[in-house]
């Protein structure tokens, strides 16, 4: 019935309602980094931890079913090349071992030419997977999952520290 | 055109939970989603005119 509410109430929802935690918002972060969702499950966001867990696994899922390949350092483009691994990296530690099982070691440099001309395994199973038809879709959504769980990351350390409202506080 | 689809849809939900509190995030997401989905087709009839 649009009744006025206290500045109490008023002052409830706001990020500077509480003092701010940053050891706990980097244990949420730490947390989200070392699991897709695990940082907002830990700060008692559980729909949200669904959903981001959700996303991020189904875009890894579907990156690896489609032949995408994770990126590696190219010598010719260091920059660019460098930005994809980043965003590779926001995947966590299954990140390493993903890439593992793609390529027998946790690759992250491209030494030497892809076949034809010969080069180290990693390279040439790489180049071997971009056959797939779907490779490039594949690509992008690998990049995908990892620039979101980054974001996720981020959130997770706003909200454990105090810096952005608990997504239970505000809302209906 | 599906992964476009595909792929729009889940930038949207993914945004419209992170930057909208619960209850109203389905205007916000159909938001993203239409401008993802409707800049691509409109950049594609751009560089591909659809006959």
């Amino acid at each position: 019935m649009g009744q006025a509410r206290g500045p109490r109430e008023r002052a409830a929802g706001t990020p500077g309602s509480r003092p701010l935690d940053p050891a706990r918002g980097v244990l949420a972060g730490f947390l989200a980094w070392l699991f897709p969702g695990a940082g907002h499950f830990f700060l008692g966001a559980r729909r949200e931890a669904v959903v981001y867990l959700v996303l991020v696994l189904g875009s890894l899922g579907l990156g690896l079913g489609l032949g995408g390949n994770l990126a590696m350092v190219d010598p010719r483009l260091p920059v660019l090349s460098g930005m994809h691994v980043f965003s590779n990296l926001g995947l966590g530690p299954m990140e390493p071992l993903i890439r593992t099982a793609l390529y027998g070691s946790p690759a992250y440099v491209r030494h030497g030419e892809a076949p034809p001309a010969l080069g180290p395994p990693p390279v040439t199973r790489r180049w071997k997977r971009s056959f797939s038809t779907w490779s490039g879709y594949g690509n992008g959504y690998l990049t995908l999952a990892g620039l979101m769980n980054l974001l996720v990351i981020l959130d997770a350390w706003d909200i454990g520290s105090g810096r952005k409202r608990h997504p239970r506080e505000d809302g209906t | 055109m599906v992964h476009m689809l595909l792929f729009a849809t889940m930038l949207a939900v993914f945004f419209a939970t992170m930057y909208r509190p619960r209850g109203r995030r389905f205007r916000f997401g159909l938001a993203i989603w239409g401008a993802l989905a409707g800049s691509a087709l409109g950049l594609a009839l751009l560089m591909y005119p659809f006959t």
